[in-house]
């Protein structure tokens, strides 16, 4: 397997490669003590909408910022799951910086935002969109909400190439 | 003891609201487009940990100088 899609669920085991393989995946790490967890509730309307057109969002949850990710992976999932209904499969709790970085994010982080700035993840909530194909398209800012329009444009034309072929 | 986010130097070890502690190895400036805030990380071997603070907030700083001889 691709080591960097070599991914624990939350409950630790591994991650059902069904759900991401040929998808078009939206990779965001998520802290439950964060300012910005209502993007959970826009994140997840982004699963509902796009879910059936072959999309989904993968979250990440990660300690490295301000600590706001101390949990338990039971205590994370209940936060997710009671608070904003969240449906879409989180892993277990990684680094996505330094010297631990999971390699899925020594990949990811290579990828320029909007400005051209790569390298470090800068906040929670910060989001990576990767095409059916395995390409990284996108890559958005903390502060970029989940249903913005270019969030919204950026799955889109992700998604295309699969209605097209099916 | 508690210090001005600008006061903060790197080697400094401090701890977040949550109780996470770090040692500073490096202090950006500005964070997610505010100039008015810096951003304190410990990037080492033990641990990567990013701590961002208003310049004028209060800060926990768990290791003071020694005193002056």
């Amino acid at each position: 397997m691709d080591e960097r899609w070599d991914l624990a669920g939350i409950d630790g085991e591994p991650l059902d490669q069904a759900a991401l393989d040929g998808k078009a995946v939206l990779v965001v790490n998520v802290a439950s003590r964060c300012g910005l967890t209502p993007q959970y509730a826009g994140l997840e309307r982004l699963q509902a909408r796009y879910g059936p057109a072959g999309f989904t969002v993968l979250g990440v949850p990660c300690n490295q910022f301000a600590g706001q990710e101390p949990g338990t992976p039971e205590e994370i999932q209940a936060f997710c799951s009671a608070t904003y209904g969240t449906t879409f499969p989180l892993t277990e709790k990684l680094d996505v910086n330094g010297s631990r970085q999971h390699p899925l994010y020594a990949w990811l982080t290579q990828a320029p935002d909007g400005e051209g700035r790569a390298g470090e993840v800068e906040w929670n909530f910060e989001k990576f969109l990767v095409a059916p194909d395995g390409e990284i398209v996108r890559r958005f800012r903390p502060t970029v909400e989940p249903e913005d329009e270019s969030v919204l444009e950026a799955i889109e034309t992700a998604l295309a190439p699969l209605s097209s072929a099916g | 003891m508690t210090i001005k986010a600008d006061e903060v130097r790197v080697g400094d070890r401090l701890r977040t609201r949550t109780g996470a502690e770090l040692t500073v190895t490096r202090i950006d400036e500005g964070f997610m487009g505010r100039a008015e805030m810096l951003a304190f990380v410990e990037d080492s071997q033990l641990q990567w940990l990013k701590m961002p603070a208003l310049r004028d907030a209060e800060i926990e700083r768990l290791d003071a100088d020694p005193p002056a001889p």
